[in-house]
């Protein structure tokens, strides 16, 4: 069945345990429960449980502070609240029944954070889906170095390996060594991993069997470290509310997204007129505010957040263009460009950039390679980029703090 | 035993390493975490660098206790690294 470092655990073992006979749950199929446990393997057993029965869970981060945790759990219209002890939950006033399915919040990095509910029923559909379009053999295992509380490690990592039969292998310790040792001792095992910590992996030049990657605004120099150390690096792209979109069988940059998964239904722009991503989840489309082009051969490619893509009296810029030309220059470490209002043009181009040249020097530069609306006018020299603790760049931030 | 790294390289080895300024003087009994706002990634990014470009190494079983570590605690918990 699976592995939690390296115990492994039948299925056998995991149905046995205490968390799936607690008796305070009486009707599982319609009680909603938040859980925020450090124990993995009570965690991975209760949501296997409430997926078999029908109930509702909402998995919390390990490390929220009760506090925080039973905020959330009241914004989620929870019955129970088990905070690291699954004998003694914490009762809260449930809001309304729902149909059994995975609570979770979006990530807020862009808005506050929003409580989205989804079925099992559709949870399954999508893990169908990510079967016929994974790449790899379906026997390949996963290791899951990222946090299983939320859809990328719960679904992705977890779920879908165990769909095709496969065992995962969760880790608990995620210290770079560790996973690196846990690599080698599992060569044919696909890695899932925030972008930030493969590429920090990727700085020990130990070859990788395989690694997903999932953050379309992944910077250039990580995306490619994290090529060079790789046999198979695939790129998977999905939000909260639809779960995984697209994936990638061997992406050639952070902006190829990948294929959409074959249950869903999509509508996008061009490569030369991209649009809003749009994906239709029941009979409802939501709007991904992720501007992509789809090639000719069906690959989503990505341009720019819709809250991102910068209009300079009405001539669209969007920053992957600029800051692709500016890394192309051999003194510039890094760059993001994002931007600001203008009075005169309605929005103007902003640059931080880590390089040695000469601000001088890069104007010249991109003036002979850029069309004269896509030139950066402020400029900012910086040690290093300012990133979010996921490893991402918001040029939305940078536009209001620097 | 004395720490491999002084308060002076750590600083200046954090502050590029990390897009940080520390408060000067660094006396040692500031927390990691909570002191510095070093979240758990900017922790683990600068131990590789720390093992990789420096040749200093903490212990595997050490970095759970990273977070609540001081200043003084993480410089001396850091070892060289044995070159193989």
């Amino acid at each position: 069945m699976l592995y939690i470092e390296d115990t492994f655990y039948t299925k056998q073992m995991l149905t046995d345990h205490p968390v799936c006979r607690l008796s305070w749950l009486t009707d599982p199929a319609q009680t909603v429960v938040a859980v925020c446990v450090k124990d993995t393997a009570a965690w991975i057993a209760f949501c296997l449980y409430m997926k078999q029965m029908n109930g509702t869970v909402v998995p919390l981060h390990p490390d929220l502070p009760e506090a925080g945790a039973r905020r959330l759990a009241e914004q989620a219209g929870c019955d129970y609240l088990v905070y690291h002890d699954f004998q003694q939950p914490i009762r809260l006033i449930a809001a309304k029944p729902r149909p059994g399915g995975l609570i979770q919040f979006s990530s807020g990095t862009t808005g506050d954070a929003k409580v989205i509910h989804r079925t099992w029923a559709s949870i399954d559909e999508e893990l169908t889906a990510y079967g016929q379009r994974f790449p790899l053999t379906a026997t390949t295992g996963t290791i899951v170095a990222c946090p299983t509380s939320h859809s990328f490690g719960l679904i992705c990592g977890v779920l879908a390996t165990l769909e095709r039969g496969a065992t995962p292998i969760i880790l608990e310790n995620l210290s770079p060594k560790h996973i690196l040792h846990v690599c080698q001792a599992h060569p044919n095992a696909i890695l899932y991993a925030g972008p930030g910590l493969v590429y920090l992996l990727s700085q020990f030049k130990q070859r990788l069997f395989a690694v997903m990657i999932s953050g379309m605004t992944l910077p250039t120099v990580w995306f490619e470290a994290i090529h060079n150390v790789t046999d198979h690096l695939l790129q998977q792209y999905g939000c909260s509310e639809i779960g995984c979109i697209a994936l990638h069988p061997a992406p050639k940059s952070a902006q190829a997204i990948g294929y959409p998964l074959p249950h869903l239904q999509i509508k996008s722009g061009t490569v030369d007129e991209p649009a809003e991503l749009m994906v239709k989840a029941g009979d409802q489309w939501i709007g991904t505010k992720d501007l992509m082009g789809q090639t000719s051969t069906g690959e989503l490619r990505f341009f720019s957040r819709l809250d991102e893509m910068i209009n300079v009296s009405g001539l669209s810029v969007y920053p992957a263009d600029v800051e692709d030309v500016l890394l192309r220059h051999d003194d510039v470490e890094e760059a993001v460009v994002f931007k600001r209002t203008d009075r005169l043009q309605g929005e103007r181009v902003c640059v931080q950039v880590v390089s040695s040249a000469t601000e001088d020097a890069l104007r010249t530069y991109c003036r002979e390679q850029l069309a004269p609306h896509q030139c950066p006018s402020d400029w900012a020299f910086v040690p290093a980029i300012e990133k979010l603790p996921n490893g991402k760049i918001s040029r939305v931030r940078l536009g209001v703090t620097s | 035993m004395s720490p491999l790294l002084d308060y002076t390289s750590f600083c200046q080895i954090a502050e590029e390493q990390l897009e940080v300024t520390m408060e000067q003087p660094v006396t040692g009994g500031e927390r990691l975490r909570d002191d510095l706002q070093l979240d758990s990634m900017r922790l683990l990014q600068l131990l590789v660098h720390l093992e990789l470009e420096h040749g200093y190494v903490l212990a595997d079983e050490k970095l759970a206790q990273l977070p609540q570590m001081t200043v003084d605690q993480l410089l001396q918990s850091l070892a060289r690294k044995e070159v193989v």
